[in-house]
């Protein structure tokens, strides 16, 4: 299971609508991490985080979470690589939830979309915890 | 023909797949660190804000939290070859 990359926020970047100071450094974006419901998210079509089902909310997970030490830039083979800290691991909480299916990485303040990413079966947090591990070349990878 | 062929790929991601091994958290660690110290050098080509300086300080600490993932998963992985050869 990957990261998919959305249409519509590439176009935003690209063209300069919304172009995102990835590495968090001169426009202070956030860019937060979501849990919602969706089994099936259309990268060309879902632009929105809040077009979508977010899961409930409880003790442990309160809502979509900021990525920390986010990264965007060239690695030692001019590849560009976005990249964050592994988000923290949800708490176990019987009063979570037990019905997600993606996860959304989305800018904050209008809520687009960046990528997303769907699991093969719902997750939760009402009997265990969640970790969730990046892969070691993080979210995404712009081969040139 | 463009002299270039560009191709975009999300990378896999895992979801309650337990403790991952040394060797995984090495090269997670290794690749956080690369990353992170270039970071830090596109920050001091900026620095002058208060926002940069402080951007400059969070990277200088995540790279400490990293380089300690790294050192802690090579002493794992030389301790697991020397049980190994025991």
């Amino acid at each position: 299971m990957t990261w998919v990359v959305h249409s519509d926020w590439l176009e935003r970047h690209f063209d300069g609508t919304q172009a995102l100071d990835l590495d968090a450094v001169l426009l202070g974006d956030t860019i937060n991490l979501g849990i919602v419901t969706e089994a099936t998210i259309n990268p060309d079509t879902n632009a929105l985080y809040t077009g979508l089902t977010a899961v409930a909310t409880g003790t442990a997970w309160t809502g979509p979470v900021a990525l920390a030490n986010i990264t965007c830039g060239l690695n030692g083979s001019n590849d560009l690589v976005f990249d964050a800290d592994d988000p923290a691991v949800i708490a176990l909480d019987a009063g979570g939830f037990s019905n997600a299916r993606s996860l959304v990485i989305y800018e904050a303040t209008n809520n687009y979309i960046i990528a997303h990413h769907t699991e093969g079966a719902t997750f939760g947090n009402v009997s265990g915890s969640i970790t969730i591990t990046l892969n070691a070349n993080g979210f995404w990878v712009l081969s040139i | 023909m463009w002299p270039f062929k560009s191709k975009m790929t999300g990378q896999p991601v895992l979801i309650n797949c337990g403790v991952q091994s040394a060797e995984f958290r090495k090269e997670r660690a290794e690749t956080r660190v690369a990353n992170l110290t270039a970071k830090l050098a596109r920050l001091h080509k900026r620095s002058g804000s208060k926002a940069v300086s402080q951007e400059i300080a969070n990277t200088r600490v995540a790279i400490q939290a990293w380089s300690d993932v790294l050192e802690l998963a090579e002493l794992e992985i030389s301790q697991n070859e020397r049980g190994l050869q025991l």
